[in-house]
């Protein structure tokens, strides 16, 4: 009898098996619709409020001017601890066409393009501006920058920018410039103080506690609505929708129009319009981490078979022992299938990300990790000396590949050391993140590199952890 | 190489096993006749799973050999050769999530078969055990003895010439223990050869054809309970006494 006949019949079994067992089931398809349900709420209760802890956003930057004072500008940027600067002075610079791919791609959510002939201190109508290729529904990292850029350009700027955002505003409010001239002294020791504010106080963005600068916001606020620069209006609209609930978020657009930016949004024309970036990013977290709990559960029955004495009576049959093996794996794959459809129905009802946009993309991606964590549940399974050593053992594996591959938290968002960011990058967890959001947010398919290579790692660590797998069955199953 | 025996349906001969070199089983040489039920007796670690194990195609490493109804038999690495064998392992090797008809399905399945001679085989082991009325419940709501009775339904699906069975008694009720021994004479009276394992004198004497007396990994008298007690020069004697006798020790040491 072949191998495969003989898989498919244990599969089967093992399958009678599971959806007999209640116990296991609610394990297998309950508990990951809990863990998508409360994970996405809390993570769209913290994008609502701003996050906590120490957030962190990258920001490309292209430097097309290369003046000196452009340099200084982007050095400052560097120092800036809100944001992580790309690419590193070291690497090779990147063009105009390159970062707006890059935020098109779902590289990176920000990228800043500094045009040549731009000059921070020149307001000028018709000067050169600072161009933001951004994605819009990335509204935690866009306050984040906001911020940094604006500490950065007021401090290389040494209080002119300030001073001369607050004089377009006074003059736009009718004072004569001569009436304008007596504030200037006062005006810059305010420019001390909210350097002040926001070197000592950014671990608290949320909380607006300097008063002193909302009075003075209140009045500027105005000025970008009668501002005859188009594109400076089109940012504020973009914040318009914030300003009402948050306090700071009026000073936020104040600050923003400050820096001569020229605004430009990119956004997949595909992406529904509910879709978070947080509901999007739990059910893909979610999703992958159940499964690999849930694929490591199929295949520990393995053990568990060993250790009630049935794979004793399969191995005296006359089947090749690694048929056994192969049919764990099957069951995993069916089981991952099926948990991953319940799933993805569930998490399309309640959060509305646009699943089944691609369903050929969706189903490779779903046997791709599928593939990868049937594997990684199989090496476990037969490298384990017992169940209860493959089940802690895997737990502490899983919980680790989960945090370190992005799965609760969306690490974009945090100051990674380099060893940690290589570390969450060699995950497969990763890779699987990195696929799904690539689809889910970016709405990106099969034909875009960055998902083929994040289904290329996927396939290629299937591959390692199942030969090792193999090795370890051998070993361990098919020796006296 | 040929048998010597050729009437034999088992010959084993210079069988050896060793654990990192600790020797389990030390050369032994039996055979059993087609439709024998032949037992081997010996008190705890004396070799008889090791034995088992060897014959079943569990272990590899042994040295010596094994011939079956003549041929050269070598069942853990010719697949083919397991198909000639049943075995009843003494824990309860079936799955509770499944009925007895699906774990039956299951098995003889493994074994190749399918369609009606697998519904057939079902059927009739499903009666030999007594379960048919209850073939449709899980496992899991079954008594001990039916479970026992399965167990060993399991075994014989795809009706093995040999069965292998170690210590099937081991933590079993009078009564269950009683019914088993009832379908192992069923299925001898129907022609299957049984090779039984046991540290219970009563059962060696009650059920067997010849014994085997094993210790330390050898065989050390072999013969029906009647022959052993002569040979040991104890004619009116039991098989504990024979056993004392020959190795030293009471059965229930070890
Ligand atoms: N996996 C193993 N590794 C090392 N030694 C083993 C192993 N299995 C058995 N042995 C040793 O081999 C010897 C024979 O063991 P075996 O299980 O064959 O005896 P047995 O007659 O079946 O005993 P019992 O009545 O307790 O089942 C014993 O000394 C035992 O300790
Ligand atoms: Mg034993």
């Amino acid at each position: 009898m072949n191998t495969l006949r003989c898989a498919w019949l244990l599969a089967k079994k093992d399958l009678r098996c599971y959806f007999r067992d209640r116990g296991a089931m609610a394990v297998g398809f309950l508990v990951p619709i809990a863990l998508v349900t409360v994970f996405g709420w809390i993570m769209t209760a913290i994008s609502g409020g701003g996050g906590g802890g120490m957030p962190q956003a990258t920001l490309y930057v292209v430097d097309e001017a290369a003046t000196d004072e452009t340099r200084a500008f982007v050095e400052r940027l560097r120092k800036s601890n809100m944001l992580k600067i790309e690419p590193k002075p070291t690497a090779k610079p990147l063009t105009r066409a390159d970062v707006e791919k890059k935020v098109a791609d779902g590289d990176t959510s920000h990228a800043l393009v500094i045009p040549s002939g731009f000059a921070i201190s020149n307001t000028a109508a018709d000067a050169p501006k600072l161009v933001m290729f951004r994605d819009p529904g990335r509204k935690m990292e866009q306050q984040i920058i906001q911020i940094g850029l604006f500490q950065s350009a007021l401090a290389e700027s040494n209080g002119t920018l300030w001073w001369n955002g607050l004089r377009k505003s006074l003059v736009e409010a009718g004072l004569t410039n001569e009436e304008v001239a007596q504030i200037q002294v006062p005006a810059n020791s305010m420019t001390d103080l909210i350097g002040q504010f926001l070197d000592t106080e950014k671990d608290k963005q949320t909380e607006p506690s300097d008063p002193k600068p909302t009075p003075d916001s209140d009045a500027a606020t105005k000025s970008p609505a009668t501002s005859a620069e188009s594109s400076n209006s089109t940012a504020s609209k973009s914040d318009t929708d914030n300003e009402n609930e948050d306090p700071m978020a009026g000073m936020m657009s104040f600050m923003l129009n400050m820096v001569p930016l020229d605004d430009k949004p990119i956004e997949p024309p595909s992406r529904p319009r509910r879709v978070t970036y947080q509901a999007a990013q739990s059910v893909a977290g979610m999703t992958v981490m159940s499964l690999l709990f849930a694929l490591t559960g199929c295949a520990s029955v393995l053990l568990a078979e060993r250790e009630k004495g049935t794979l004793r009576r399969l191995f005296a049959m006359s089947i090749p022992r690694e048929s056994v093996l192969f049919g764990k794996l099957l069951f995993a794959v069916i089981i991952g299938i099926i948990q991953v459809s319940i799933l993805f129905v569930y998490g399309e009802l309640m959060f509305k990300v646009g699943l089944f946009r691609d369903p050929l993309t969706l189903s490779v991606l779903v046997l791709s990790w599928v593939a990868a964590a049937s594997s990684f549940g199989m090496l476990i399974a037969s490298a384990a000396r017992s169940s209860t050593q493959g089940d802690g053992l895997a737990q502490v594996v899983i919980l680790v590949m989960a945090a370190l591959g992005g799965c609760w938290f969306p690490l974009q968002m945090m100051k990674l050391p380099v060893i940690l960011d290589i570390a969450s990058k060699s995950m497969m967890t990763y890779w699987a993140m990195s696929g799904f959001q690539g689809m889910l947010w970016n709405q990106l398919d099969l034909t875009n590199s960055k998902m083929q290579i994040a289904l290329a790692w996927q396939w290629g660590w299937a591959l390692v952890l199942m030969s090792l797998a193999i090795y370890f069955f051998r070993r361990n199953y098919c020796r006296d | 190489m040929t048998s010597m025996s050729d009437k034999a349906l088992l010959e084993v001969r210079s069988l050896a096993y060793d654990y990192n070199g600790k020797l389990a089983v030390d050369h032994i040489n039996f055979s059993i006749q087609p439709g024998e039920f032949f037992g081997l007796l010996g008190p705890n670690g004396a070799g008889k799973s090791t034995t088992i194990a060897c014959v079943s195609g569990l272990l590899s490493r042994f040295r010596g050999e094994m011939f079956f109804s003549g041929k050269s038999f070598s069942p853990a690495k010719n697949l083919s050769d397991r198909q000639h064998i049943g075995i009843v392992p003494q824990d309860l090797a079936i799955y509770e999530h499944l009925t007895a008809r699906e774990n039956l399905q299951t098995f003889g399945g493994l074994f190749g078969l399918s369609g009606k001679k697998l519904q057939q085989a079902i059927d009739r082991q499903l009666e030999i055990a007594g379960l048919t009325d209850r073939a449709k419940d899980l496992v899991k709501t079954y008594s001990g003895g039916m479970k026992r009775r399965l167990n060993l339904a399991c075994g014989l699906i795809h009706q093995p010439q040999l069965v292998l069975l170690d210590e099937p008694t081991v933590g079993v009720d009078p009564q269950s223990r009683n019914h088993l021994f009832e379908s192992l004479k069923q299925i001898q009276a129907e022609g299957t050869t049984i090779l039984y394992t046991t540290h219970y004198m009563e059962e060696a004497e009650r059920l067997c054809d010849r014994i085997g007396i094993m210790h330390g990994g050898k065989i050390i008298a072999i013969g029906s309970a009647k022959q052993l007690a002569i040979e040991s020069g104890l004619p009116n004697s039991n098989l504990e006494e024979v056993f004392l006798k020959l190795t030293g020790r009471s059965l229930q040491d070890s």
